[in-house]
């Protein structure tokens, strides 16, 4: 637990291939491989009912598996009963002990590994220091608020020095601020150990700070896997794009590479997109709200403009928000600073502009539905495109 | 039971004082006084009776006149007496824990199987106190006679016959049966409460799982175990029907020295000092428990959520 203790407890290679559970006729997790680095800090983001929970029950040994294998270090782990994979878990709902003090409850895995009782006790101290309860030993779990429940919790996964440490939405049941302080306070003792971590969390925020890499989860499936910024600026598809932050998707169909058609009331216009290669691929072009730019008159260094009329203005303090409705009740938000957002009275017509180095294409999935009047649009954008192709 | 339980949480130290102190006092008053009915009827019911058993137990003697303690210091003297009082602890507790035996596991089930399966365990314990004390009785002095079927089953495979009927034996078999209600259902009561997923959480932390029942679980059902335990032992000492009639004279137990006492031989006095007796050993008993029950309540008790 102290820094000498490091190269003891240097993480864990996760490698999990092909991974596949089903429940009757759901497929909660399906052929889904990854591949985590000792000591990497990996989250599982993604829907209720992705199949994070099953992934990370599968590795600790809650749930057999249907099909695939999981491997720790080069070494299949699958057919080793939970207790015997040496993993820290933490859950949600904490799940400590509730006839057991916070000492005990710490000291629990020692005995069960028939640690002699005088290193427990050293133990039990060091890991309640680590995470700041070392005067809290003797405390039922009762007796305690629920981030020091969970910092328990924590440090009762730790002290056994496993070297791949599981958290399911550990924060989950605890307030905004002490969410935030226990974020650092984890990240701190990762690096602090250099443990191996896979994290579940709703919480884009949390997933986004906190990791070296983030796995979005849809379906069963991991749609993405990257750092934040992968998947923030690099989404593979609309579905990351759709779950990691806000943002602008317009219909549109390509017309050549690098340019899509997007109707715009009567007329087509021909938009700048990154990612367009093909000509006739529907899909979305996608710009974030902070690269948006309200304007009322055309801003020379954006090369893509639409016009529209100021919807609704929200104020956030530090930025705000300003709808901007298309032709056809499409609404593009921009997001900016108050400074730099447009004073502007809804009704007013402006432009809204983005520079194209921000516009994505990404084609829409079978699974991505388009609601009646994307799908018209569409169609629309689909006469003009020849006509803009060509023209 | 559940009475046990609330014994023990009222008189939990954590009674909020302060400014909320009083309105709650407040409250606790006119919840008191909707019991005022209730405690006025158990009075002339149970108190005025046991007030009466108590002065005879101090003023009925069997010659006519004694001293004050006579009939204790009579109870005690007599070999007999003390032989009885000890066979029916024995009973009690050999009951207690054969029922103990059978109704952890069903609990247990009751608390992991579907709805549907629950329904009908639950409906299989809650039958039988449908039936009156007596059928029940006299169904099982038919079912273990010598030649009753359980003996005609055990001969059709080989073995028996077994003397059950008039034999302590007969009478255990009886009062398993017929206490199960009364701890099983105490005991799913305490068991539901229990968070299943501590279990798995034992296992990630390198419990077998054995280990996690005796580490986890076990101690965790304590409080149901001392609560459901308490109300068989409890209602073992004091049975009179079915010691009456699956039993021997031989091998009677306390209750039905009482009745003889007072039915056959006419000394009241000698009656409700023995009633007396087996009263305050049951009092003891039941504070023991509410004692060990809270003490083991209050550690699950937060937790389970
Ligand atoms: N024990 C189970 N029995 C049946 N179906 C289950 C079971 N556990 C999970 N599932 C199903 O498997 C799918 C994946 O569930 P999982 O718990 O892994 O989702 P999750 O991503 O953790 O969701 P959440 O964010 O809500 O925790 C869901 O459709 C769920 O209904
Ligand atoms: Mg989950």
């Amino acid at each position: 637990m102290q820094p000498d203790d490091r190269s003891m407890a240097v993480g864990a290679r996760v490698e999990i291939r092909n991974l596949t559970k089903r429940f009757g006729s759901v497929v909660a997790v399906e052929d889904t491989s990854l591949s985590i680095e000792p000591g990497q800090f990996v989250t599982f983001l993604g829907p209720s009912g992705s199949g994070k929970t099953t992934t990370l029950n599968a590795i600790s040994g809650f749930t057999d598996v249907d099909g695939g294998e999981i491997l720790l270090d080069g070494t299949s782990i699958l057919s080793l009963p939970a207790h015997k994979r040496n993993i820290g878990v933490v859950f949600q709902h904490y799940a400590l002990f509730p006839h057991m003090t916070a000492a005990d409850n710490v000291a629990f895995p020692l005995k069960r590994r028939r640690v002699p009782k005088a290193q427990v006790r050293e133990k039990v101290r060091r890991a309640l220091e680590l995470v700041h309860l070392a005067d809290y030993g003797g405390r039922l779990p009762r007796e305690l608020s629920g981030g020091q429940q969970q910092r328990v919790a924590l440090a009762r996964a730790l002290v056994f020095e496993p070297r791949l440490l599981l958290m399911d939405e550990p924060l989950a049941a605890l307030d905004r601020r002490l969410r935030d302080a226990m974020q650092v306070e984890i990240k701190r003792i990762q690096e602090q150990l250099g443990i191996t971590v896979i994290y579940v969390t709703h919480d884009q925020d949390e997933a986004m700070t906190m990791s070296d890499v983030v796995a979005i989860f849809n379906e069963g499936r991991i749609a993405q896997i990257g750092t934040a910024a992968d998947l923030y600026e690099r989404p593979a598809d609309l579905f990351v794009a759709r779950f990691m932050g806000e943002s602008n998707r317009l219909p549109v169909i390509t017309c050549d590479e690098g340019a899509v058609a997007f109707a715009a009331g009567a007329e087509t216009l021909r938009l700048r997109a990154r990612n367009a290669t093909e000509a006739g691929v529907r899909g979305m072009l996608v710009v974030r709200p902070e690269n948006v730019l309200v304007g009322r008159e055309r801003d020379p260094g954006l090369d893509s403009s639409l016009t529209g009329r100021i919807g609704r203005v929200r104020y956030f303090g530090a930025y705000c928000v300003t709808e901007v409705v298309l032709d056809d009740e499409l609404i593009v938000r921009s997001r900016q600073p108050v400074e730099v957002a447009l004073e502007a009275v809804e009704g007013d017509r402006v432009h809204v502009q983005w520079n194209s180095r921000h516009a994505l294409f990404l084609r829409s999935g079978e699974g991505d539905q388009l609601s009646g009047s994307a799908s018209s649009f569409l169609d629309a954008a689909d006469g003009g495109a020849e006509a803009v192709a060509h023209g | 039971m559940s009475i046990v339980q609330r014994v023990g949480h009222a008189g939990a130290p954590s009674r909020p004082a302060g400014p909320g102190g009083r309105a709650l006092a407040a409250l606790f008053s006119r919840e008191f006084a909707l019991t005022i009915p209730a405690l006025v009827l158990l009075g002339f019911a149970m108190g005025y009776p046991l007030a009466t058993i108590v002065e005879r137990s101090v003023t009925d003697f069997p010659g006519g006149s004694g001293a004050f303690l006579d009939n204790y210091k009579w109870f005690f003297e007599e070999e007999l007496n003390r032989v009885v009082l000890l066979r029916t602890f024995r009973t009690a507790a050999i009951v207690t824990l054969a029922c103990l035996l059978i109704a952890y596991p069903y609990a247990c089930a009751m608390t992991v199987v579907g709805w549907r399966m629950r329904l009908v365990m639950q409906a299989a314990v809650v039958a039988p106190l449908l039936v009156g004390t007596m059928t029940r009785n006299y169904s099982w002095v038919i079912l273990l006679q010598d030649k009753g079927p359980i003996n005609d089953a055990l001969g059709a495979v080989g073995l028996g016959p077994l003397h059950m009927i008039g034999s302590l034996s007969g009478v255990i078999i009886g009062l398993v049966q017929i206490s199960l209600p009364f701890i099983i259902l105490p005991l799913y009561a305490s068991l539901r409460e229990i968070d299943g997923r501590l279990m798995g959480a034992a296992r990630s932390l390198g419990a077998t799982p054995a280990q996690a029942f005796t580490r986890v679980y076990l101690p965790l059902s304590l409080p149901g175990v001392v609560a459901g335990s308490l109300v068989v032992f409890v209602v073992t000492l004091g049975s009179f029907i079915t010691p009456a009639l699956l039993g021997s004279p031989q091998q009677s137990l306390l209750p039905q020295l009482i009745a003889q006492q007072v039915n056959q031989l006419l000394a009241w006095g000698r009656g409700s000092a023995m009633g007396v007796i087996l009263l305050l050993v049951t009092l003891l008993l039941i504070w023991v428990g509410s004692r060990a029950s809270r003490g083991s309540a209050a550690l699950s008790g937060g937790g389970r959520r």
